[in-house]
């Protein structure tokens, strides 16, 4: 119990939700802040950073296309020295209806937060909340309450709501820890590795003009010259090249349509990217430390929204020479159950291998070969400014036959 | 106690698998209509007391249709599935059942049959499944969760499940309800067991509960509704009596336990307040407290819903109070109902006694800055006056019961709140 109370202390789960006021065409912001008793102490620092947090526009932050991002969990890797274990993890959830859009995110000191238990719990939580929206609309429309008592209400609501999904978490630990229990079991279709440098020491103006500066054009003193403050923002990772393996037979398992060329897969691996909006308001949590961390997908989760199908993202990395760093990933899909494709089941035993044998970019290709992928087509890496020109996987395989060349 | 502790994930509602619940549709409705005629045929005194009994409540339904209704009535009866079933109540159900099915205007007999069909198994599944939740709330509570998750609980795990079950019953009929129709029939059977354990003289009938989730709650469709409406509609006007009738039981129990020892042991001070009485008198300050600071911190304004948790708070202290000392309600000494509201707001100003100051005479201010607790105590009589004064203008012609000296605390209590004087003071904290 003393220990899950000190979780629950040292855990922030933050509720965004948006809805839009449709007199005034803009949409209304709430934002909840629960836990997190140690890392925010301070009533008037809590304040500010809902106010931080209220400038965001949450809409906008994951696009909706026919794949909805539904969740996600990252870890950090502390630039200075990529070995520590950061005990930290982020997670990330999202849901939206017609009128209703939610985001939570959690930092916490532990990693076993079941996605997809928590994926349906927030899904219910927000179909709740899209009834005590429909309610007030009507009170509205009918004048017996006023927009302000409708924000009360939601507020009101979302509080007791997001006490629950917490007490799930903390107390009774439904939402931890349990198998994922999809009634498919996913295929692999296909896995990646990029290689990525870090970029870090960049300053942000937090004025009018919200440049961000590198390490060397950084201006004196600590003012921007737009005359806005200076603070030190999150390093980042510049992805640099990637390259793919996926079985030889792709086009006739998932079909014409459906086949992903390097750019529409490199999305999957873009969007399961932490948005730097996002992040930018918690890195000024001081308490969290992230002024000197990378934050890394370890698995994301996407939704097909035509048939609620689940694609997942699963993400290891390895750290290299200098400021780089590889990040390899598998990508597994419930709409497919080919033989040809290896079940999900065996994702673990080929992330170890991966691991064990992997030791720089060019030993990637082998690498694979000493796995369950063993026979699948592994592409040269192709930069990634250019996977424009690539209309299919296939299309990769002529820069060997052209040498180096990538343009 | 031997009893088996049941883990919290299993205190939750799981309903009926859709197949089970399409063939007990198609059982009764093949049934019924035998039934009907054989009820008809065997029971022909029976229907014609209860026809006189309800000829003006059951006058919309034509020849055929009263015969087959007041024959299912007959039915829910002799076979047991509810155990005491006014007539009157039931023609305010099977009234409702059509507005809330749309049917009141045209119904084929079949139809009709179907409905009525769907209506008794509804009865039997929103019976078991109250029980069964109300077994969970009791067993959730002895657990010591936090009452806002018990709450949600109750609602996502329990309530949500049992309604969805509950509308499968209609749907499997292929009739489209009104879920506030449902949720009433939900409230029907709690005000059933708030009655037997003595918290409210007498349930009323679903159809005119239904009547009543019309007027609270304004949608009457979608899953989306489900938790604000049952929160609205259940969760916030039962869910205090039924901790009362459970916290009632756990006292009968403890009176005879102690009724048992009190014959070795020679009698004892009157206890002071029952444990329930506390609890909600605590319930009461902890809303003061978060009023006053949250007023104080950010300047937070008082809205409605503070206003009816703080009323429905004194209006039940009041009447167990006054169970508590002469064993009912509604006294007709209404004086003691004064008596008991001053008690409280002598607690409310004993942890509080900036709300005081309004009401003293401004010389004495500085008196009251030095010790504001003896102050009190030495000024009770002269509060109590001008308090009494206050009341009696605000209550006016409804005398002093509980309802009309809760809404007139409540909004003295305001005032009190927002008096600028009392804002700009905190002790203590």
């Amino acid at each position: 119990m003393e220990n899950e109370n000190q979780l629950k202390d040292n855990t922030l789960s933050v509720f965004l939700i948006s809805y839009p006021q449709k007199e005034l065409d803009i949409n209304t912001q709430i934002i909840e802040i629960i836990g997190g008793k140690k890392l925010i102490t301070d009533d008037t620092i809590k304040a500010k950073r809902e106010m931080d947090l209220e400038k965001l526009n949450i809409n906008n932050l994951f696009s909706e296309s026919n794949i909805l991002f539904k969740a996600s969990r990252y870890a950090f890797v502390n630039v200075d020295n990529i070995d520590e274990e950061i005990n930290n993890k982020i997670y990330v959830l999202r849901n939206s209806t017609r009128d209703f859009t939610l985001l939570n995110i959690i930092i916490g000191p532990f990693v076993d937060l079941n996605l997809e238990g928590a994926i349906g719990e927030i899904q219910s939580l927000t179909q709740s909340l899209t009834g005590v929206f429909r309610r007030t609309e009507f009170q509205k429309e009918s004048e017996i309450i006023a927009d302000i008592n409708q924000k009360i209400e939601i507020k009101r609501n979302l509080e007791k709501l997001s006490k629950f999904y917490n007490w799930q978490i903390f107390e009774e630990g439904s939402l931890r820890e349990k198998s994922e229990d999809s009634e498919i079991t996913p295929m692999i279709t296909s896995a990646f590795l990029v290689r990525a440098q870090i970029i870090k020491d960049r300053m942000k103006c937090m004025g009018e003009c919200q440049r961000i500066y590198s390490k060397d054009l950084t201006p004196e003193g600590v003012k921007c010259e737009c005359g806005g403050d200076l603070v030190l923002i999150p390093p980042d990772l510049n992805l640099e090249e990637i390259s793919f393996v996926y079985p030889e037979d792709l086009v006739e398992i998932v079909g014409e349509n459906n086949v992903e060329s390097p750019s529409r897969l490199f999305k999957y691996l873009q969007k399961s990217e932490i948005p730097k909006e996002l992040l930018s308001p918690f890195s000024q949590f001081s308490v969290l430390k992230l002024t000197n961390l990378i934050t890394v997908p370890s698995k994301v989760k996407f939704q097909v929204k035509a048939t609620s199908d689940i694609i997942d993202l699963t993400f290891g990395y390895k750290k290299q020479e200098s400021d780089e760093i590889l990040i390899f990933g598998f990508i597994t899909d419930t709409r497919y159950s080919d033989s040809r494709l290896i079940s999900s089941e065996s994702l673990n035993k080929i992330m170890n291998a991966i691991f064990a044998n992997l030791t720089d970019q060019t030993a990637w290709e082998e690498t694979i070969r000493k796995t369950d992928l063993e026979k699948w087509k592994v592409t040269p890496f192709v930069k990634i400014k250019y996977i424009e020109k690539y209309p299919s996987l296939l299309d990769t395989h002529a820069i060997e036959h052209r040498g180096a060349g990538n343009e | 106690m031997s009893e088996e502790v049941r883990e919290i994930s299993e205190m939750k509602y799981t309903p009926k698998d859709v197949v089970d619940i399409i063939s007990q549709f198609r059982n009764m409705y093949s049934k019924l209509d035998s039934k009907i005629k054989q009820f008809v045929r065997t029971q022909p005194t029976f229907l014609n007391e209860i026809r006189q009994k309800l000829k003006t409540d059951i006058g919309f339904l034509s020849p055929q249709k009263k015969d087959m209704a007041l024959s299912i009535f007959g039915i829910i009866i002799t076979e047991d599935i509810l155990k005491s079933y006014e007539p009157h109540f039931f023609a305010d159900d099977i009234s409702s059942l059509l507005n809330a099915t749309d049917k009141k205007m045209s119904c084929t007999d079949d139809e009709f049959v179907g409905l009525l069909a769907s209506f008794i198994n509804i009865l039997k599944s929103i019976k078991k499944s109250t029980e069964i939740i109300i077994q969970n709330f009791i067993d959730l509570r002895k657990k010591g969760i936090h009452n806002d998750v018990i709450e949600t609980l109750l609602i996502q795990r329990n309530f949500s499940p049992a309604l969805s079950e509950a509308n499968l019953h209609f749907e499997v009929g292929e009739f489209e309800v009104d879920m506030r129709f449902l949720t009433a029939i939900f409230a029907y059977f709690i005000e059933l067991s708030l009655e037997q354990s003595e918290i409210i003289e007498s349930a009323e009938s679903a159809g005119k509960l239904y009547a009543k989730a019309i007027s609270k709650y304004p949608i009457s469709k979608g899953e989306d509704i489900f938790y604000d409406m049952i929160n609205t509609i259940l969760i916030e006007p039962y869910l205090s009596q039924l901790n009362q009738a459970l916290s009632s039981a756990v006292e009968v129990s403890q009176v005879i336990q102690k009724e048992e020892i009190d014959r070795f042991e020679p009698e004892e001070e009157i206890a002071t307040q029952p444990a329930f009485i506390q609890g909600r008198m605590e319930k009461v300050l902890r809303i003061f407290q978060d009023s006053l600071s949250k007023r104080l911190k950010v300047g937070k304004e008082i809205d409605e819903s503070w206003k009816m948790q703080i009323e429905s708070n004194i209006e039940m202290i009041l009447d167990w109070k006054a169970v508590n000392e002469f064993g009912k309600k509604d006294l007709d000494e209404q004086h003691h109902y004064l008596r008991y509201l001053f008690d409280i707001w002598f607690e409310v100003f004993e942890e509080y006694p900036q709300m005081s100051l309004p009401i003293i005479e401004i010389e004495q201010f500085t008196k009251f800055i030095d010790n504001p607790e003896i102050f009190i105590e030495e000024t009770k009589k002269a509060i109590t006056h001008k308090l009494t004064s206050i009341v009696q203008e605000k209550t006016k012609d409804d005398g002093f019961t509980p309802r009309s000296l809760a809404v007139a605390f409540t909004s003295i209590s305001f005032e009190l709140l927002t008096n600028p004087e009392v804002l700009s003071i905190t002790f203590g904290e």
